[in-house]
């Protein structure tokens, strides 16, 4: 159904060219298109007019032998930022506006800060798939910083090179996204065998292919894919045997992100999507015992560090917690491992210490924990916290005095550790099933 | 008189003869209902052990954070090996109770009528014990970890006030329920939540009145520059 004669193609919509319908209509119409785009918005009237614009000429710039849709999934903007969307696009590029069929509402328990954002993504695969999309592309509609670049670095290894999940990486300073080179990032890696960054959202691209595989997912609807739905889909990529690559973006800036106002939800949105995950893909992680590189689309670069890190707090953090929470980690911890987290308490702010084996021992420690249920799962996670804290003030104190690339190098330390500790983790998760 | 003398005799021993013929079979009858029940109670208890292991209900109980508070009990036990010695205990004594029942005596005339009219008191008062108990080691766990990941340094003051107010609530409930000292329970409870509630207010009226004044700025964004000024920290997580 394109038009041959065009440059940019645009689908030719029956009338009008915004329609206001479920998308899952479209299969019941004659129309595909290469690259599909879901902007999930909700009263993102101060960005979306650069994220649109940005999207429009990304697509006119890199695309533009392709059939492109963008599909709005809002989540009831009262601000007008359906219509902006609509105004912005129309006569550019086909648009459909998808309002949200689901009540969204902020919650502080996801990690985007809206609930229903998974099923949204969701709508937009099963829309893919009606349009026989090659490319999905998810961007989300508070991003501040969106270029046209973005659309290619996020579109082009799956369009042209194969690819089937490209995650973006920004331009951070070293001590960005601890929790990341702590330990979803070890853990993922050793669990899945990729080199691939956990996800901090912004914008993704799929191809048809894992967009298929999303919606006959039978994991779905658990828990995982609800909290933290980003790390969900990673972990489908990686365990699925998908292509997965980075693309360096630039800067991330964005209006502020609802799901990172507390430090402990954020732990136990993404710690519990990447532990709930471990019992649906036992086989896969099991099976892995090595990592490899992913391909990188774009040359990283690292913002400068502006400011001071609070390291006596974080120290202070894992004391009250040896000292509090004791009760709770004998029920989740070895004695061994314990034992180890007691001399923690007792140690300077200044020469603090946590040794990568025990750091090691407690994220598997917590992840059996989690499998057997020692403990209610919210509470067993959010009572991680003050652990992770130490091992973050530990590690801002090894590498306070080099520079990014003491940093990338104590993550590759931390990241080959978990591998080679992995044996840890399997033979005691083997041990309990039976 | 030796006629009078020998049926006197006689009556007295065809009396307690027959009084004793009267009694034999309730006896008879008592041990037959504590025999059958000490069957019965045994094979109760050992139906549930086995049920409840099938079920993993220890380790159900670990995750409830049920064992903790047995444990302070002074039960060492499991949680099903527990459960089965107190049906164990039911079984036998409503069987006993039967049997009680069954020697007709004055003292315990209609008392297994009475205790059946009264289990579903005590059923009632046993779920909402439990189901309080469950609740107390929930939400205790809950602010425990809240107020440390907030480093508020009394946290263990704060889950312990969690936890006795809620056990307090469920026992005036349980008591409530068995319909013990109603009035009096009803009045304590009243005076002493009252009274918690009452100092809490003054607390929070003096003691931190400061933080509560800063709270409520920040609520209303007037706390903002301060908040950037305490935010020393160039960290994120994510």
């Amino acid at each position: 159904m394109k038009a041959p004669n065009q440059r940019f193609t645009v689908i030719p919509m029956t009338d009008p060219s915004v329609i206001q319908e479920p998308a899952e209509d479209l299969s019941n119409q004659a129309v595909t298109a290469d690259v599909v785009v879901g902007l999930l918005t909700l009263n993102n009237a101060g960005t979306i007019e650069q994220v649109v614009k940005g999207i429009i000429e990304g697509l006119q710039r890199f695309f533009s032998d392709a059939s492109v849709m963008i599909v709005n999934y809002d989540g009831g903007s009262q601000d007008g930022t359906p219509e902006i969307v609509e105004r912005l696009a129309a006569g550019q590029v086909a648009i459909r506006i998808v309002p949200g069929a689901v009540g969204h509402y902020a919650s502080l328990g996801t990690d985007s800060g809206l609930l229903g954002r998974s099923d949204d993504v969701r709508r937009l695969c099963e829309t893919a798939q009606s349009l026989q999309a090659k490319v999905c592309l998810i961007i989300e509609g508070n991003l501040r910083s969106l270029s046209p670049q973005w659309i290619e670095l996020l579109g082009r290894p799956v369009y042209h090179d194969g690819m089937d999940f490209v995650v973006p990486l920004f331009r951070r300073h070293r001590y960005e996204g601890t929790l990341v080179n702590n330990l979803l990032y070890p853990l993922m890696r050793a669990l899945y065998g990729k080199r691939l960054r956990y996800p901090s959202g912004g914008g993704y691209g799929l191809s048809g292919r894992l967009a298929r595989e999303l919606i006959k997912n039978p994991f779905w609807s658990q828990d995982a894919a609800r909290i933290s739905f980003d790390g969900w889909m990673t972990t489908v990529a990686l365990a699925e045997g998908y292509q997965v690559c980075h693309a360096f973006l630039g800067v991330k800036e964005q209006d502020s992100k609802l799901g990172t106002a507390d430090l402990a939800h954020v732990l136990a949105a993404a710690v519990g999507a990447v532990f709930h995950s471990m019992e649906n893909y036992e086989p896969a992680w099991e099976r892995t015992h090595e990592s490899i590189d992913v391909p990188l689309y774009g040359a990283v670069e690292y913002a400068p560090l502006t400011g001071p890190v609070n390291i006596a707090r974080m120290v202070s953090g894992v004391r009250q917690g040896v000292r509090d929470l004791l009760p709770l980690w004998e029920v989740i911890l070895s004695p061994e491992t314990l034992g180890q987290i007691l001399t923690l308490g007792i140690q300077e702010s200044d020469e603090f210490h946590f040794p990568e084996n025990l750091w090691v021992q407690v994220v598997y420690e917590f992840a059996l924990a989690y499998h057997d249920q020692v403990l209610h799962r919210e509470h067993l996670l959010k009572s991680l916290t003050p652990l992770y804290l130490g091992q973050t003030a530990s590690f801002v104190l090894d590498t306070q005095r080099g520079g990014t690339e003491q940093v990338e190098a104590a993550v590759e330390s931390l990241c080959r550790r978990f591998e080679a500790m992995k044996p840890y983790l399997t033979d005691r998760w083997r041990w309990r099933d039976e | 008189m030796s006629d009078l003398w020998r049926d006197t005799m006689i009556a007295g021993f065809r009396d307690a003869v027959m009084q004793i013929l009267l009694v034999l079979p309730r006896l008879l009858a008592l041990i037959t209902f504590l025999l059958v029940g000490l069957t019965m109670a045994w094979l109760v208890r050992a139906l549930t052990v086995r049920v409840l292991t099938a079920f993993r209900f220890d380790r159900l109980c670990e995750r409830f954070g049920l064992n903790q508070p047995l444990a302070q009990a002074g039960i060492k036990q499991p949680a099903s090996v527990v459960l089965s010695r107190v049906l164990f205990w039911t079984v036998f004594l409503l069987f006993a109770f039967m049997g009680v029942d069954a020697v007709n005596l004055p003292a315990t005339a209609n008392l297994i009528s009475q205790i059946v009219g009264f289990l579903p008191n005590v059923l009632a008062a046993a779920l909402v014990l439990l189901l309080g108990v469950l609740s107390a080691n929930f939400f205790t766990e809950a602010a425990l970890i809240a107020a440390v990941n907030a480093q508020l340094q009394e946290a263990r003051i704060v889950a312990s006030l969690v936890r006795w107010g809620i056990l307090l609530f469920t026992f005036a409930m349980v008591l409530t329920q068995l319909g013990i000292a109603k009035e009096i329970v009803i009045s304590a409870f009243s005076i002493t939540f009252g009274g918690v509630v009452f100092s809490l207010a003054l607390g929070v009226g003096l003691g931190i009145r400061h933080l509560m004044r800063e709270a409520i700025e920040r609520r209303l964004g007037r706390g903002k520059e301060k908040e950037k000024e305490e935010k020393i920290d160039e960290l994120t997580h994510l």
